[in-house]
């Protein structure tokens, strides 16, 4: 038996109580603080050519997202004592990046780790050439073609380790210029680098000699191929379908289109006298873009062979249907690499300003060796 | 007629028959007394007398009579004799631990009458002879305070800070549970036990900070004695349901909590209880911590709730009483408590997804079987056997997802963690921890600037222990003997220990990062007690003697020596002198150190890494000797007094000894000793005729040569050019030295039919509303130089300023339909005092100052000088002064990262609990 006296009296507004139970359900909790929104999809400065970037180091390699919501590109990282090139996406206007990716690695803060030539498949899978190596290496010690699911390059895996051999072919130690090729083939140029002076005392340069256009299965330890008759190729694009390239060859100012099943090539588009046409890229088989003329150079290098100097050009575009040109000409910049948009009204594309000497006895002009990222309108 | 005994006649009387209560098991108490002839005074032998309708004893020759293992609470104890008229006491309230004395002189009577019902209650101060300084807590306490843990209820006794008592060291006392003792053995100091109690199952609960039996051991300064409620003699429970939703705005932390608790009879006597407690609350750990100044830091408009605070508790505990034979009955208890929260970090405060987390988890189950003989036995005695087996989890570090919440601050899943599965399997692996990644500065700050906040990934720490413990417990009660008590027993226990923890776990350990700092081994500890007391006259005298052993169980047996042992002799004189009862005691206590410090620890800090202690296989006990003298006596009906003065003598503390001159090269040793002196003042109102009170007071002084295991000794600086020397071996005040404790509790009613009516209706009557006002002086501190490295001052010679608080409860009982339930608003520091709980050491002040501001952001600007693009996530519009869309030089960067240290150095956790509010709803049926 327990004598306890309950201590509670008769009734007292029950309704009211359970109003208060209702209340209490329905309503939520108060939300802590969060950070700020800091972002903006704004560029700095509007007037066009719109500048997309004000790195004082390099930008490059532009590429939009499959469906346009962003152009991902490597920027190489001042604030960064190992000058990682990172990989940054931005929004399509331009504006703050939406994310900046550098070391994977722990131990990536005492080597330069870069992220190279992003693309992204239709199905949102994201392909890049990743390097790293010591700091002030003139090279790479080590590099590799990775395939991640997301646009997030840390869950990459290598599909090919550089260098590689293929057969009757020399050995290829560096590759640039990666494309899809629908969603399970790979598209680049596959080549050899090396380091000159442009003169006594100059700064050591970085060469490229294209070799062929190769093509990798999106799978790891897949094999490269290189695609017949693309010998000194400079760029290299997707075309319409997964079976069709469209490719440049240096000092050459033609772009062709190869059938990669049949091998047969025709030439796209021609630029005749603007000069040696690059930096080939078409947007759903219709609209093309290309950098032509500028300063750039063909010649035999003692050591590559046949090597194309570029410091940049004009960026055109190119409606294929029709052979319609458009020159996209922007005073006091030379463009490389540039990259339409999918729905091919804008192009983004690495610009370089030129720079011009007045001693007073003679003037010249050089061109800056960081470039960064603009927008262009694309008629 | 019943002898309704009252002051210091009764007082007296009730020595002459009353054996002192501590030596009874803890978890329950017994009722004694003696009857008599009503005419003639004359002792009656061979009166049956009833607990609850079954005889639990029979009167002796001189009319004493003892029921011992009597279950805590209300109770009816009756007298009865052929050719004398029974008696019934109504209402007798046994308390674990305590002797409830209940006399009775019956009528002869010719005739068979139906007995007397007395329902006049025992006097609570029944227990003169209780060596023991015991503070109790009961259910209604719980139910009747705000408070709302048994822990918050425990806080509330005179001589604890916190969860420590008397001066000591958290960890150092004893957790007793139903007559079980439970400790977390492996990081008391500095982990919780694990197990938690719904408050709905607490029976009653009891602080003992001397003078306890010598069956307990394991404890240096108190018991937290708990007796969980048995099964109703009819269905009954409770549902109740609180919440600070409705009060908004920055009182409503995200509390949800829910309780509820169902018992009663099953069949053939059986009878079953469980209460469930789960709560969760989006601000686990809310603080009273000024706003920021600077606009641009989102927590100056919204200081509250913090995010990534959030924390869930999950507490449920079944009973089932199986009587066996009307003298033996089974219990057998199941606890299951999860304890699992986000802890916001500064450092993480923009990516708070990457701060620390940590999830704890206690099992228990155990076993009571109890068998006592026939009152009537020439032997009498009670033997209690018990056996449990208990089991804790812990895990710290980054969760592999994010918190999905549920209700509130409820997720109701369990947190799971990155590199669980490696750190259970104690991988030494010197790889890193796959999904561990290196943190990179954040990006998100308001400031921008690479500095102080840290994002993209935690820091990567892992660390994780389980401690598993069976044990078994025997306990003899024999009282065969007249004038004699006798009380032995023993227990044996076998513990698993598995410790692993990683710092750094994205990096590989090497030069720099400590290897995982893995262990598992399994100690023994074993314990036998005897002891006994002897009523002369007025004088009761208690002595006991416990024996302790243990073995480390290492895996490297080449490391320890074997097994400790000691002896702790325990020894109390009580007595009545001037209608006041004296209590002198003397205790020796020992504990096994937590077995943390039996292996390596590694740990990290924010300017070295790899800092690490190593464990010593050889440690022994840590020992206690207390003296204490204790007064208490009842000036007025209702009113009790009662004062206590204790020295305590504290040695072979575990400390950090220094192994070199390395000041990382330390290890574990029995270097540390200390004193704890004190004073103990209560006095207490009955709550009677609508009001209550109880004041408690209580000075301490508790000095050591350290505090804290893992505490170096650092140079002091001696002069003004920054000479320093090491500080000698003598005492400073210990961290939970709080010279001065004020506590006041208040309870009081309204009277029913109080009030004007409305809509039938009279509001106020009936209302109940108690209150808790807390003054307590500023903890100790040591002062440091800004580089932290070197005392200014002595150890421990700085105070803290005095805090203070006001809780508020008010309850409303109400009725729906048959159901009885209540209302009730829970406040708890009502004046929203913001006190200050810690300080700085290099300021002694909650924050940094300028300099030190200044300090921090010139290196940090040092070390990033690089200008900010407009593209790059750390541009901020505010910091380009120039607008030309790059910040860049000292003029632009550096206001930036005096922000950002300003930000990252805002004292949070150095302000304690701000107003909380919380609205409940129960129901009782």
């Amino acid at each position: 038996m327990n004598p306890r006296v309950r201590p509670f009296p008769p009734a007292w507004a029950p309704i009211r109580s359970l109003g208060l139970i209702v209340v209490v359900v329905a309503c939520g909790h108060s939300d802590p603080f969060s950070s700020p929104p800091l972002g903006t999809d704004q560029p700095f400065d509007p007037t066009p050519p719109v500048r997309l970037t004000l790195n004082s180091l390099a930008d490059r390699g532009a590429s939009w997202l499959a469906d346009g919501s962003g152009i991902l590109y490597s920027a190489q990282q001042i604030g960064r004592a190992d000058h990682d090139v990172c990989l940054a996406l931005l929004p399509p206007t331009g504006g703050r990046q939406l994310s900046l990716t550098c070391d994977r690695s722990p131990a990536g803060g005492d080597s330069v780790n870069a992220f190279e030539s992003p693309t992204v498949s239709a199905d949102g899978r994201l392909a890049f050439i990743s390097a790293s190596g010591p700091p002030m290496a003139p090279a790479p010690l080590s590099e590799a073609i990775e395939i991640a699911p997301t646009v997030d390059p840390r869950g990459a895996a290598r599909v090919r380790t550089l260098p590689y051999t293929i057969p009757g072919e020399p050995l290829h130690n560096h590759v640039a210029g990666l494309h899809w090729l629908g969603t399970d083939k790979l598209a680049f140029l596959g080549g050899v680098i090396g380091f000159r002076g442009v003169c006594p005392g100059c700064p050591i340069d970085t060469l490229f000699a294209g070799l062929k256009v190769v093509t990798l299965d999106a799978t790891a330890g897949s094999s490269p191929v290189a695609i017949a008759g693309t010998d000194f190729a400079s760029s290299v694009s997707a075309g319409s379908t997964g079976d069709e390239i469209y490719y440049t060859i240096g000092g050459d100012s033609r772009v062709f289109r190869r059938t990669l099943s049949t091998g047969a090539v025709t030439v796209a588009h021609d630029f005749g006298a603007l000069g040696i046409a690059r930096d080939v890229q078409v947007v759903g088989g219709a609209k093309m873009t290309a950098v032509v003329g500028g300063r750039v150079a063909f010649g035999l290098d003692p050591v590559l062979g046949p090597t194309q100097r570029d410091s940049g050009g004009v960026v055109h575009v190119v409606q294929l249907g029709t052979g319609a040109d458009q020159a996209l000409d922007q005073a006091g910049l030379l463009f490389r690499g540039p990259a339409l948009s999918p729905d091919g009204t804008h192009v983004v594309a690495e610009g370089y300003p030129l720079f011009i000497f007045d001693n007073g006895a003679s003037a010249d002009t050089t061109v800056g060796k960081s470039g960064d990222l603009y927008l262009l309108g694309a008629p | 007629m019943i002898a309704a005994r009252r002051g210091t006649v009764a007082v007296a009387a009730m020595l002459a028959v009353c054996a002192s209560p501590r030596l009874l098991a803890q978890s329950e108490g017994a009722v004694g007394g003696r009857v008599k002839d009503a005419r003639d005074n004359r002792s009656l032998s061979d009166v049956q007398v009833l607990l609850d309708q079954v005889v639990g004893a029979v009167t002796d020759t001189t009319g004493q009579y003892r029921i011992r293992g009597v279950r805590p609470g209300w109770h009816r104890v009756a007298a009865r004799l052929i050719g004398y008229r029974g008696v019934v006491l109504d209402s007798v309230l046994v308390r674990a631990g305590t002797t409830v004395n209940a006399d009775f002189a019956l009528e002869a009577s010719p005739l068979e009458l139906e007995p007397i019902v007395v329902t006049a209650p025992i006097d609570e101060l029944l227990d003169p002879l209780a060596t023991a300084s015991e503070q109790k807590i009961t259910a209604a306490d719980l139910h009747n305070l705000p408070v709302s843990s048994l822990e918050e209820a425990v806080a509330l006794s005179a001589g604890s800070v916190g969860t420590s008592y008397r001066g000591g060291r958290v960890g150092e006392e004893s957790f007793i549970l139903d007559g079980l003792g439970i400790k977390n053995q492996l990081d008391a100091a500095s982990g919780g036990l694990g197990l938690r109690l719904p408050p709905d199952f607490l029976g009653e609960a009891s602080l003992v900070t001397n003078g306890f039996s010598a069956r307990y051991g394991q404890a240096l300064s108190g018991l937290v004695n708990v007796v969980t409620r048995d099964p109703d003699d009819e269905w009954r429970g409770r549902l109740a349901y609180e919440t600070d939703r409705p009060a908004g705005g920055s009182l409503d932390r995200g509390l949800d909590r829910l309780s509820a608790r169902a018992g009663g009879p099953i069949a053939g006597g059986v009878g079953f209880v469980a209460a469930v407690d789960v709560a969760g609350r989006l601000d686990d750990d809310p603080v009273n911590a000024p706003s920021p100044t600077n606009q641009r830091d989102p927590r100056t408009s919204t200081p509250s709730p913090l995010p990534h605070n959030s924390g869930e508790q999950w507490n449920g505990a079944a009973k089932l009483v199986v009587p066996i034979t009307s003298r033996a009955t089974v219990r057998v208890l199941g606890v299951h408590s999860e304890d699992q929260r986000l802890l916001f970090d500064p450092l993480y405060k923009y990516d708070p997804a990457f701060a620390p987390a940590q999830r704890l988890r206690g099992d228990l189950v155990s076993g009571h079987v109890q068998y006592k003989t026939d009152p009537r036995s020439a032997f009498p005695v009670i033997v209690d056997a018990r056996a449990s087996r208990f089991v804790r989890e812990f895990l710290r570090g980054q969760l592999i997802d994010s918190v999905d919440y549920a209700i509130g601050g409820i997720t109701g899943s369990r947190f799971h963690f990155v590199g669980e599965d490696i750190a259970r399997s104690q991988s030494t692996s010197t790889d890193p921890i796959p999904g561990f990644n290196p943190p990179d500065q954040s990006f998100a700050t308001p400031w921008g600037v690479p500095a102080f906040f840290l994002g993209g990934a935690s820091q990567g720490d892992l660390a994780w222990n389980r401690f598993g413990e069976t044990r078994f417990q025997l306990d003899l009660t024999y009282g065969g003997i007249r004038q004699l008590d006798l009380y032995a027993g023993g227990e044996y226990s076998s513990q698993q220990v598995s410790t692993w923890q990683r710092v750094l776990g994205y990096l590989p350990t090497g030069d720099t990062v400590p290897p995982p700092a893995a262990a598992r081994f399994s100690p023994t500890s074993g314990a036998a007690y005897l002891e006994g007391q002897a009523r002369i006259a007025d004088i009761a005298i208690t002595a006991g003697i416990r024996y302790d052993q243990f073995s480390a169980g290492t895996l490297e047996a080449a490391q320890a020596r074997g097994s400790q042992k000691t002896l702790s002799p325990r020894f109390a004189v009580s007595s009545v002198l001037s209608g006041a009862t004296v209590v002198v005691s003397y205790g020796r206590f020992t504990q096994a150190p937590d077995y943390q410090f039996l292996v390596d620890a590694a740990f990290d800090d924010s300017t070295r890494t790899g800092r690490f202690r190593r464990g010593n296989a050889d440690l022994g006990y840590e020992k206690a000797s207390q003296y204490e003298l204790s007064v208490r006596f009842r000036p007025r009906e209702a009113i009790s007094l009662r004062a206590g003065v204790y020295v305590k003598r504290l040695d072979g503390l575990v400390a950090s000894v220094p192994l070199g001159v390395n000041p990382d090269s330390t290890i574990f040793g029995n270097a540390d000793a200390g004193s704890v002196k004190g004073l103990e003042l209560l006095a207490e109102r009955e709550f009677k005729d609508y009001f209550g009170f109880r004041v408690a007071y209580t000075f301490q002084k508790a000095d050591a040569t350290s505090t804290d295991p893992f505490l170096l000794t650092r140079l002091i600086t001696v002069n003004s050019v920054g000479d320093t020397i090491r500080p000698a071996k003598t005492e400073f005040p210990l961290d939970f030295d709080r010279r001065h404790t004020l506590t006041v509790i208040g309870r009081g009613k309204v009277p029913d039919g109080f009030g004007p009516r409305i809509a039938g209706v009279r509001p106020v009557a009936g209302l109940e509303g108690s209150v808790i006002f807390r003054v307590t002086s500023g903890l100790p501190f040591s002062r440091t130089d800004s580089t932290g490295d070197s005392l200014v001052g002595l150890p421990n010679g700085s105070r803290l300023p005095y805090n203070s608080s006001l809780d508020l409860l008010i309850r409303r009982a109400l009725r729906i339909g048959q159901m009885e339930g209540g209302l009730y608003l829970d406040v708890r520091n009502l004046l929203n005092r913001q006190n200050i709980v810690a300080v700085r050491k290099d300021t002694g002040e909650p924050g940094p100052d300028d300099r030190a501001i200044s300090l921090m952001a010139e290196a940090a600007y040092a070390a990033h000088p690089e200008p900010i693009t407009f593209e790059s996530p750390r541009y901020r519009a505010s910091g380009d002064l120039d607008g030309n869309g790059v910040i860049e030089g000292r003029d632009e960067l550096f206001p930036l990262y005096v922000a950002a240290a300003r930000d990252v150095t805002t004292p949070i956790f150095a302000y304690g609990t701000p107003r909380l509010v919380r609205f409940g709803v129960e129901f009782l049926f």
